[in-house]
């Protein structure tokens, strides 16, 4: 295990650099935006010259582009993400409010894929070109071709409006007492099982969604992986070893599991990094819809601040995986 | 000497969208106790086929459609998967061909010698089993086999992998090893090694084994006995010297033309003119008649396989009475 140890302190620092490129990144682009910002935080065309000149003083934009990535970079590494011109508030305050609903999501949407998509890939490779194969082979196709909108409509009617099972909109209820930001996860944390069950609810039609439109892919790269593992070579020397039940089956499913993770993580990754469409049909107050709010208003520190988010959740995904890899794979451990 | 394998008219055939492939179409033959008997032949010749058969590790779109396999009496095809696997890697055992492609990558050698030892032994821990793989390595001259047994297949060399798989074929005193070209992946000066090995361990553990080889010279080195195989039936067996002195076969003849041959002087190698036939339309009577310089109009009959002189068997007009009308 000490390879383990020495390879996840590499990879740590090997991430550094991209770190830092991200910022650059978000900084650049938020600075070659058309449009005059501040002119449109101080009011618009009407704005008197000395509040807009106020204001650029205020953000530093009349310091020369370096002295302000200085300040920037400084700035963030300090816990300070800048404020809203918008919503008034710090954007770190914003994030904390708006990402454990996006998180929670990605959560529960990313077990549904994993506790879901896995067997079904599994089970198509076991029944290859039976009932069940192609019968998965539909699931799957619907899954990555429907639009996500329509599918969260058709949820929706189904289970909403037709059924009366679940509620349509929304994130339920807030625990009285605030953990974490999840509802779903707070609820048990304060021990309210009624509160738990209606979250539970809320969260339901969104992450099926969520993990519908994901579940084909994952579900076609377990059954290819599978596949190709039943037919090695050492799964071949490993019967002729007399190896039968859970001791063969261990070398198919780790061996099948490599591919997965890159796939698994990708989704992940794109559900957390706000999944605009689903958060606004199931009006779900996470970082996609702030995003979109933030855009539509030329918020830029909040912009700088999610696009931020996102580059760190996707180094950290990153990140996870390759030690996953590690963990699994002996050969990624030099 | 005593028999421990007999094999009786195995037919395995392959089904494909071209047609059947009779792979192997009536083999019998038998191992004897301490012995090495080496399958010869061409790719495609289904010696390969053959020796998977014993065990039934024949896959889909193969079918074994007849024959009969007998191991201490009993008829291994007759039996159902449990029964077959309490068989394979414990009193038969494979050594495959490429031991990069057999050796699980996500799994340390140790752990490969280890399971195999804890599938064949109720109640054992993988670890009581790992140290048995020890052992076995330390048996093999696998070089500091404490630290070897933890390493993972991508941090040894080929021969070193080789002989791993060569540990779990003997980690439980196999009564029989079937080696499948054990050393064709191998770089020329380990497979000496390797034969080496396999003669001292069938010797320290007296199995029998039986060698799949394309390879002439690995015939001379190992084998007491050996079955020449052509286009999924056996045309000649005979033991080692025998064959090498005096082969039969138009085949065989042609095969040891083709090497240089120690019992012989040769002044140039011969090539076998033609191809392998086409497994799906085989010639119609002796399979070899195509490529044979012999052939006559007897051979559109199918030869069958006689004893010519003593323990010296051959399927040839040329050597069968009946065909010198």
């Amino acid at each position: 295990m000490g390879d383990i140890k020495r390879y996840i302190v590499r990879r740590t620092l090997s991430f550094l650099p991209t770190i830092l490129g991200v910022l650059v990144l978000t900084f650049v682009i938020s600075h070659i935006i058309p449009a005059d910002p501040v002119r449109v935080w101080a009011g618009g065309y009407k704005a008197r010259p000395e509040i807009i000149e106020e204001i650029r003083r205020r953000y530093h934009l009349d310091k020369p582009l370096y002295e302000q990535l200085i300040l920037y970079l400084n700035d963030v590494f300090s816990g300070n993400w800048g404020v809203s011109p918008m919503s008034k508030r710090p954007v770190l305050v914003d994030i904390a409010e708006y990402f454990p609903a996006t998180l929670e999501l990605s959560i529960v949407s990313g077990l549904l894929l994993t506790i879901i998509g896995i067997p079904m890939g599994l089970i198509a490779a076991l029944k290859k070109d039976s009932f069940i194969d192609h019968a998965i082979r539909v699931v799957a196709l619907i899954g990555t071709s429907a639009p996500a909108f329509w599918l969260a409509i058709v949820l929706q009617w189904i289970f909403y409006y037709y059924l009366g099972l679940l509620p349509a909109t929304s994130r339920g209820t807030p625990p009285s007492i605030r953990y974490t930001g999840m509802y779903v996860l707070d609820s048990i944390l304060t021990g309210d099982v009624e509160l738990f069950i209606e979250n539970l609810k809320h969260i339901l039609l969104p992450s099926v969604t969520l993990a519908f439109t994901g579940l084909g892919i994952i579900a076609r790269v377990v059954r290819n992986t599978a596949l190709d593992v039943v037919s090695s070579e050492f799964i071949d020397f490993a019967k002729a070893r007399g190896l039968q039940g859970l001791q063969l089956y261990r070398h198919i499913l780790k061996n099948s599991l490599i591919p997965v993770i890159t796939v698994l993580a990708l989704e992940i990754g794109y559900i957390l990094s706000g999944a605009i469409v689903i958060e606004t049909v199931f009006s779900w107050p996470g970082i996609g819809l702030y995003a979109v709010n933030a855009i539509n208003s030329l918020d830029y520190p909040a912009i700088m601040g999610v696009t931020l988010l996102i580059g760190l959740i996707f180094i950290f995904i990153n990140f996870i995986t390759d030690i996953a890899y590690a963990v699994i794979d002996p050969r990624v451990r030099l | 000497m005593k028999k421990i394998l007999e094999v009786k008219d195995l037919r395995v055939h392959f089904y494909t969208y071209n047609g059947t492939v009779k792979a192997v179409d009536g083999v019998s033959f038998e191992v004897y106790e301490g012995e090495v008997l080496c399958i010869v032949g061409e790719t495609g010749c289904g010696k390969s086929v053959t020796a998977r058969a014993i065990t039934k590790m024949i896959r889909s779109p193969g079918k074994i459609v007849g024959g009969r396999v007998l191991f201490n009496g009993i008829d291994i095809l007759e039996l159902d998967e449990d029964q077959l696997s309490s068989i394979r890697g414990k009193t038969i055992t494979y050594v495959y061909q490429d031991p990069s492609a057999a050796l699980d990558p996500l799994y340390t050698a140790g752990y490969h010698v280890a399971e195999t030892v804890t599938a064949h032994s109720v109640g054992m821990r993988i670890r009581e089993a790992l140290r048995r793989a020890v052992e076995i390595f330390h048996e093999i001259l696998i070089p500091d086999p404490e630290n070897r047994v933890k390493s993972y297949p991508h941090e040894l060399s080929g021969g070193m992998k080789q002989r791993v798989v060569i540990a779990t074929a003997v980690a439980n005193y196999p009564k029989l090893i079937i080696a499948d070209e054990p050393t064709t992946a191998l770089d020329v000066t380990i497979q000496a090694q390797i034969l080496d090995l396999l003669k001292e361990l069938k010797g320290r553990y007296g199995s029998s084994v039986v060698m799949i080889t394309h390879n002439l010279g690995v015939v001379a080195e190992m084998c007491d006995r050996v079955i020449v195989m052509y286009a999924g039936k056996i045309v000649e067996k005979a033991h080692t010297e025998r064959l090498f002195e005096n082969p039969l076969h138009p085949y065989t003849k042609g095969l040891l033309n083709a090497v240089p041959n120690p019992y012989r002087k040769t002044m140039r190698l011969e090539s076998i003119p033609g191809v392998v036939p086409d497994m799906i339309n085989v010639p119609e009577g002796c399979r070899f008649r195509p490529r044979c310089p012999f052939a006559t109009n007897a051979c559109l009959i199918e030869p069958e396989l006689i004893e010519a002189e003593k323990d010296h068997y051959v399927s040839c007009w040329l050597t069968s009475k009946v065909g010198q009308q």
